[in-house]
């Protein structure tokens, strides 16, 4: 079974039923004992109440019994018997229940009274006592006679003189048993059904909080996952952590929600202004078709926006490339200087243009281990960001150097757009300074490339900005930095 | 007639100058909205053209900012916000119609058209006035059964005249709706573009159906000439 409820349920009522059932059982041994042992008493005293009865004077032994004193043992209908012997003699006395029949014997001297079933002579089911002893004789003074009661039969001479059984229905005591019986079964029914219903209750009561739970989340979908569930006080201490847990779980859902949306409405704008700009220069195209210079520069620009929408397309696929993680690194010795020099050459025309200076503080020596096409595209990213987005006239620095166990790479630019409030969404997909978005050059995606790529190389990448001066720092582990330049590093300084 | 474009993207902006141009209106271009909304204040347009997301000042307080001084130029939003929310929203603040990008050149002209028709109160694109026929939407002249082909320049001096017809035109008014801002034509331009008007529609008549106010301007008589 599947369900925690049907298994607290079935669990509860098996142990319960079978503890009642236990309690039960003991409980009609011990009264069944006790009834039988009131009933064996009463037989054994009625016994005694004949034994009492019975006289001995020389070698006559008789019973004085009066069935005024005790009728049971002369009505009609289920009377009781008795029957005296004298000891392996002959019958003494019956009652007159008996008539002619006997009572079975066991002979021999007993030393306390014998008891056992036995049918009765009108078939009912019986029970019966057998004693010996010694009539009262009215020759033996008081002292003697308990002298005779007391004293063992190996060191009486002469032993018990007579044998008396009786024996009454059981028919009553049965009865009674089966009585007690059926009703301690009732007792055990009637509290499993009541602790069927109570277990219920308590678990229905018990895992409520699940249910609630279980219908929040029901009511949920990506639009309400601000709804968190409730971590209230009173929650169970068990359902705290999963609560806990669950609502950090719909936060990150909720954040990556977010994202997507606003990646998706980013994609659209980023795709749907070029292919607004398309339509537009083609629709006019077309209209005047007979204009050949209009016709040219509709084509250049044509052409510019398929190149725009190209780089847009080709990014995303390197995003989703590195964000997959399922290319290995081509790890090997990568020279920063060397490096960051080759990745400057793609925009040191646009820079020259702005003016921009570029200044290359990295060590000679300095090498690292890394994915060299990997970390030459973080480069070209940085660097066209510092050019796109720098001020004007300003440098564009590009600095390394060991850090601790490993080191840490830079690039440094001056600007006038950027405030503290801007770092936290800089890696952001789409992400630009200008809600406008009006440089159709730029997507959005280069530093979030950046981040991408950082991740696959295990680079930490940090923000800063100092008034005007803004800066990207990437800091790699000591396992990708290489210790045997870090003397030359230091000697080049 | 004369518009004001004001579009942050280069390519867009470039494109729709050349294309309304050859429409034949006269098209002022802003690429922010600082810029877009200095030059709506200064100058009489006939339609604005306002994207919605501008560097500077987005599009709708540049709306905004008009309707509360009182300018009452007809605009036309357009924009890449496509959501109802955004259209609802730009109607609200006082935009005359709502484009979402992108779109098609001929589409934009004939909302342009309509602008301008409810500028001028005319409800339909055909147009007559006594024997002179002009379809706005088409941008057709037929006089005394005949058509007559003119240059943008002619046709929308034409339409301005017809548009606000039995109203006197001045020459500063109908340089203005042809002209664009940073334009250095002469001051007599509008002249010349009557006279030439004149040749095309009623060479040999000895009453133009253009009528000259000295001093005040030009007009064209709502009753039959």
């Amino acid at each position: 079974m599947r369900s925690l409820r049907g298994r607290l349920t079935i669990w509860l009522l098996v142990g319960m039923g079978l503890l009642l059932t236990a309690g039960g059982l003991v409980l009609s041994r011990v009264i069944s004992s006790q009834l039988r042992r009131d009933y064996d008493a009463a037989l054994i005293a009625k016994a005694e109440s004949l034994e009492t009865l019975t006289e001995e004077q020389g070698d006559k032994v008789w019973l004085e019994f009066s069935d005024k004193i005790m009728p049971e043992f002369e009505r009609r209908e289920n009377p009781d018997y008795f029957q005296l012997w004298r000891r392996n003699g002959p019958v003494l006395e019956r009652s007159r229940s008996l008539g002619t029949r006997d009572l079975p014997r066991s002979g021999g001297r007993l030393d306390r009274p014998v008891l056992s079933d036995l049918v009765l002579p009108d078939g009912r089911r019986g029970r019966r006592v057998e004693i010996s002893f010694h009539p009262r004789s009215e020759d033996l003074d008081e002292e003697e006679r308990k002298g005779r009661q007391g004293s063992s039969s190996d060191e009486t001479a002469d032993g018990p003189t007579a044998t008396l059984t009786v024996a009454q229905s059981r028919e009553d005591l049965d009865a009674l048993l089966a009585s007690v019986q059926v009703t301690l079964t009732l007792v055990v029914l009637g509290l499993l059904g009541g602790t069927a219903l109570l277990v219920k209750a308590v678990v229905g009561i018990a895992l409520s909080p699940l249910d609630a739970l279980a219908r929040q989340l029901a009511g949920m979908d990506a639009h309400s996952l601000s709804q968190k569930a409730p971590e209230a006080a009173d929650a169970p201490a068990e359902l705290v952590p999963v609560i806990h847990h669950l609502n950090e779980l719909l936060a990150r859902l909720e954040a990556s929600f977010a994202r997507e949306r606003s990646f998706s409405a980013n994609l659209a704008h980023e795709l749907r202004t070029p292919l607004a700009e398309l339509r537009a220069v083609t629709d006019v195209a077309l209209k005047w078709p007979e204009d050949s210079a209009s016709t040219s520069v509709s084509l250049e620009e044509i052409r510019a926006i398929g190149l725009q929408m190209e780089t847009v397309v080709a990014n995303l696929l390197a995003l989703a490339r590195w964000d997959a993680k399922d290319r290995p690194l081509q790890t090997s010795e990568v020279p920063l200087r060397e490096l960051a020099a080759s990745c400057w050459t793609a925009v040191s025309p646009e820079a020259e243009a702005k003016g921009m200076a570029f200044h290359l503080e990295v060590p000679d020596g300095l090498t690292i281990v890394a994915d060299r096409e990997k970390l030459a595209l973080i480069l070209s990213n940085l660097f066209a960001n510092a050019v796109a987005y720098g001020s004007p006239g300003c440098p564009v620095t590009c600095s390394a150097a060991a850090a601790g166990d490993g080191f840490a790479l830079g690039v440094r630019n001056s600007t006038a757009d950027l405030g503290p409030q801007d770092l936290p969404r800089l890696f952001d997909r789409f992400w630009r300074k200008d809600a406008a978005r009006s440089d159709g050059r730029h997507s959005g995606l280069g530093l979030a490339l950046v981040a991408a790529l950082c991740d696959s190389l295990a680079l930490r990448k940090e923000a800063r900005l100092d008034g005007d001066c803004f800066e990207i720092t990437l800091s790699g582990p000591s396992s990708s930095f290489l210790h045997r330049t870090a003397a030359r590093v230091e000697g080049s300084r | 007639m004369r518009l004001l474009l004001i579009e942050d993207s280069a390519r867009l902006r470039a494109t729709l100058e050349r294309g309304l141009r050859k429409a034949g209106y006269a098209v002022d271009a802003a690429a922010d909205g600082r810029e877009g909304l200095w030059l709506a204040t200064e100058n009489e347009y006939d339609v604005i053209v306002l994207d919605l997301m501008l560097p500077e000042i987005d599009g709708l307080t540049v709306l905004r900012t008009l309707r509360e001084k009182g300018r009452t130029t007809h605009v036309l939003i357009l924009s890449a916000k496509d959501m109802v929310d955004d259209r609802v929203q730009g109607l609200r603040l006082g935009a005359d119609d709502y484009l979402v990008k992108p779109f098609s050149f001929d589409e934009l002209c004939a909302r342009l058209e309509a602008l301008v028709r409810r500028s001028y109160r005319a409800k339909s694109p055909v147009i007559r006035i006594g024997d002179l026929d002009i379809n706005t939407a088409a941008r057709q002249v037929w006089y005394a059964g005949r058509e007559v082909n003119l240059t943008p320049r002619e046709y929308g001096l034409l339409e301005i005249l017809v548009l606000r017809a039995g109203e006197v035109v001045s020459r500063q008014d109908l340089w203005e709706h042809l002209y664009e801002f940073d334009s250095e034509a002469a001051s007599n331009v509008v002249d010349v573009l009557v006279y030439s008007l004149r040749k095309k529609l009623d060479p040999g008549s000895s009453q133009s159906l253009i009528r000259t106010r000295r001093g005040e301007g030009y007009m064209i008589d709502a009753r039959e000439p």
